[in-house]
C-alpha cells in the first residue's frame, strides 16, 4: 500500500494501537506484553512512546518519529 | 476537524467494518481520545464521524465499548496485515512535504558529492540536516528535529548540522575537497566535523561567560594544530547580542586573538566573525 499513511493517530490513541498489536508503554517506552522486553526500531533503537512514528508491515516494523526516519519510511527504506 | 456529516452511534461491526470500508476506497481515518480534537464529538458519545469534504474518518477511541475496542482492534490488525502504513497525525505532514522535496532535487548536487566521500553516519547526518534547513526556510520550527539528529547520530552529527546550516559543505568542504589532496581534505574535514576546531556556534544556553570559555578553548585547539584563526557564528537576536557583548568585552593585545566580523543581517539576525589568532606557534 506503499509509504502514504492512511492510518492517523494522535499520541493519546496511541495506546489504543498498541494494544492492538500486543504492545503497551512501561517507563516511557513501548514494550512486548508477552515478554516485557522493550520494541526496538530497525535501527536497534529502544522507543520511547513520544518519540513513536509509526508502524509497519513487515512483521511489524516500529518506526521512530525522527527526520532521518520520516526521510527513510518515505525513501523506501523500510520497505522489506 | 472540520465540517463533519452528523455523527452517528454505531454498532461494533459498524464501526470496524467502516475502517476496513474507508481503507478499501483508500480514504484517510484518523485515531484520537477523547480529550483531543472535536470536543464535541467525544463528549457526545459518538463512537466515530465521517467527514465528506476531507473523506477522513474520526474514530474516537474513548467512545468505544468493550466489545467495539475488540473489533476496531480486529480491522486494525487486519489494516497492518493488508500493508497500511500507522502514523503519528502530528508527523503525517512531514511525508508529504519530503516527496516533494526529493522531488525537487533541491539539494541533490551537494548530496550526490558527498556521498561517495563521507562514512555513512556522516552523510546520513549531512542529508538530514539539509533537509531541516529546507523545512527551516519553509518557516517550520526544527528545535525538535535538531534533537533528534543529535540523538542519533550524537554530537558529531549535531556539528554537521551546524555547519550544514552556515553552508560550510559547499562553500568550503566541496572546494577544498576538489582543490587539494584527499589527505589534505580529510585532516581538514575532521578538523571541522570532528575536534569543533574551525567553528564555534554559540546556542542559546550560552551566555557571554559560556562564550568567553568556549572561545577559550577554541584558542587551545588553534594552538595545538597551528590554526591561525577561527570563526564564530550566531543565530537568533539573543545569540547575537552576547556574542556582540562578548567581542566588546575582549582586548586584542591582551587576549592573544582578534574577532574581525565577517556578516552581519540585522533582519534575519545572523552574525560571522572570523578571530584571528596571534602567536600560534606551539607544536602539538
Amino acid at each position: 500500500m506503499g509509504n502514504t499513511p492512511k492510518i492517523l493517530f494522535t499520541e493519546a490513541s496511541l495506546p489504543f494501537i498498541l494494544e492492538a498489536f500486543g504492545k503497551s508503554i512501561e517507563d516511557g517506552l513501548i514494550i512486548e506484553n508477552k515478554t516485557g522486553e522493550t520494541v526496538l526500531s530497525p535501527e536497534g533503537e529502544e522507543i520511547e512512546a513520544s518519540k513513536f512514528g509509526g508502524l509497519k508491515k513487515g512483521s511489524e516494523i516500529f518506526i521512530k518519529d525522527d527526520l532521518y526516519s520520516i526521510m527513510k519510511l518515505t525513501e523506501g527504506g523500510y520497505d522489506e | 476537524m472540520g465540517t463533519t456529516s452528523k455523527p452517528e452511534k454505531i454498532q461494533s461491526k459498524s464501526v470496524a467494518d467502516s475502517i476496513i470500508e474507508h481503507l478499501d476506497k483508500k480514504k484517510s481515518i484518523i485515531l484520537i481520545d477523547g480529550s483531543e480534537g472535536d470536543s464535541d464529538l467525544a463528549r457526545g458519545g459518538y463512537s466515530y464521524s465521517f467527514d465528506d469534504k476531507t473523506n477522513i474518518l474520526t474514530v474516537v477511541v474513548e467512545n468505544l465499548s468493550p466489545s467495539e475496542k475488540i473489533s476496531v482492534h480486529k480491522s486494525l490488525v487486519k489494516a497492518h496485515n493488508d500493508e497500511h502504513l500507522f502514523w503519528k497525525a502530528s508527523k503525517s505532514e512531514l511525508i508529504s512535504k519530503y516527496k516533494a522535496y526529493s522531488s525537487s532535487n533541491e539539494n541533490a548536487q551537494i548530496l550526490i558529492f558527498f556521498k561517495k566521500i563521507l562514512k555513512p553516519d556522516d552523510y546520513n547526518a549531512l542529508k538530514t540536516s539539509l533537509y531541516m534547513e529546507s523545512l527551516a526556510k519553509q518557516g517550520m520550527s526544527i528545535h525538535s528535529f535538531k534533537m533528534g539528529i543529535r540523538e542519533r547520530f550524537g554530537l558529531r552529527g549535531a556539528n554537521i548540522s551546524n555547519l550544514c546550516s552556515a553552508n560550510y559543505f559547499e562553500e568550503v568542504f566541496m572546494p577544498l575537497y576538489n582543490d587539494t589532496s584527499q589527505e589534505e581534505f580529510y585532516k581538514y574535514y575532521e578538523l571541522a566535523v570532528g575536534e569543533k576546531a574551525i567553528a564555534l556556534f554559540v546556542n542559546s544556553g550560552m551566555t557571554v561567560n559560556k562564550i568567553k570559555t568556549e572561545v577559550g578553548l577554541m584558542l587551545e585547539k588553534a594552538k595545538k594544530y597551528r590554526l591561525k584563526e577561527f570563526k564564530i557564528h550566531g543565530k537568533g537576536k539573543i545569540n547575537v547580542n552576547n556574542i556582540n557583548k562578548f567581542v566588546k568585552s575582549i582586548v586584542p593585545n591582551k587576549d592573544g586573538f582578534i574577532p574581525v566580523k565577517l556578516y552581519e543581517d540585522d533582519k534575519l539576525k545572523v552574525i560571522e566573525y572570523n578571530v584571528v589568532v596571534f602567536n600560534n606557534t606551539e607544536s602539538e
